[in-house]
């Protein structure tokens, strides 16, 4: 995948030099940003702003990769491009947190919500699913990216 | 109708009281104001507040809602702000940032702070030493005018 090797081609929108960034990285919080972390009780954001990683996406590479200096980084901006991610990054804390490319899923507000709905029922059952069929502002094809990102989920069988 | 971001309240208000508070924060009348439990069938109304995991969050902030309504308002900051000074509570919801730990901190005496507070794992929010520097700020600025 795009973890190693080649970089893939930089998006017009990418800004910045290959440099370190001016604090040291550290992990992604892992229950805004984790499938497995998606709780009733977790807070949406604006836009399509809340982003979740797949599990096959190696963070640690990504940020070890930051912090060796091999990255796009716009220190002004505060992010990071690195095997086809850009990543941002709080400059006081260096906690770094996903913005878009490959691995990414940006969710609408409307399809965050739903994912924390079902985590309300804990499984994606019956209810759950009734639940997510009533939901205001989905289409059907949002409900198949919120049923594909909570079966993305490591720790549930369902 | 879309779906807003968070509202994280510093108190807890009855649903009906947070019907009324909505309704004048969006500037319309009370029975076009809707209020939301998880389960209960979707009201039909213009606004919809929805209580999120039955409204009840721990920390500093143990209300927390969701608004639906008409695109143009439903993350309008004059909504938060709004409840804050009808409360008189602060009131939290996301910032503009990619950054996550980004949020506006709503207050009572009608100003607004970009803060940087973390969501504990539990689900709840506390007040940080700067939060609670603003807050009290913001209560000795109203003490000062009444």
């Amino acid at each position: 995948m795009a973890n190693g090797g080649e970089q893939p081609e930089l998006p017009a929108s990418v800004t910045g030099t290959r440099q370190k960034p001016q604090v040291t990285l550290g992990m992604p919080s892992r229950t805004r940003h984790d499938p497995d972390g998606i709780a009733a009780r977790g807070k949406s954001r604006k836009g399509d702003r809340n982003t979740m990683i797949e599990p096959w996406v190696d963070v640690r590479a990504d940020i070890d990769a930051i912090n060796r200096g091999e990255a796009i980084v716009d220190r002004e901006r505060a992010t990071a491009w690195i095997h086809g991610r850009l990543w941002g990054f709080h400059t006081d804390t260096g906690t770094a947190y996903p913005i878009s490319g490959t691995g990414f899923i940006s969710l609408t507000q409307a399809q965050h919500s739903a994912l924390r709905m079902i985590a309300g029922y804990t499984h994606l059952n019956e209810d759950a699913e009734r639940e997510l069929r009533m939901r205001p502002s989905l289409t059907d094809e949002d409900r198949e990216i919120v049923r594909y990102v909570w079966r993305l989920r490591r720790q549930l069988g369902d | 109708m879309n779906v807003g971001t968070d509202i994280f309240i510093a108190a807890t208000p009855s649903p009906e009281s947070l019907r009324v508070a909505m309704a004048h924060a969006y500037g319309v009348s009370e029975d076009r104001v809707g209020i939301r439990r998880p389960g209960e069938p979707w009201p039909n109304t213009p606004v919809m507040v929805e209580f999120v995991a039955n409204g009840y969050a721990p920390g500093d902030y143990p209300t927390q809602v969701l608004p639906w309504g008409p695109e143009d308002r439903v993350d309008d900051p004059a909504i938060p702000a709004s409840l804050a000074v009808t409360f008189g509570v602060p009131v939290l919801t996301a910032g503009d940032s990619y950054d996550p730990t980004e949020q506006m901190l709503f207050l009572p005496d009608g100003s607004a702070h970009v803060i940087f507070v973390e969501q504990d794992d539990d689900g709840g929010i506390r007040n940080t030493p700067e939060m609670q520097r603003l807050i009290a700020a913001a209560r000795a600025a109203l003490t000062h005018a009444a």
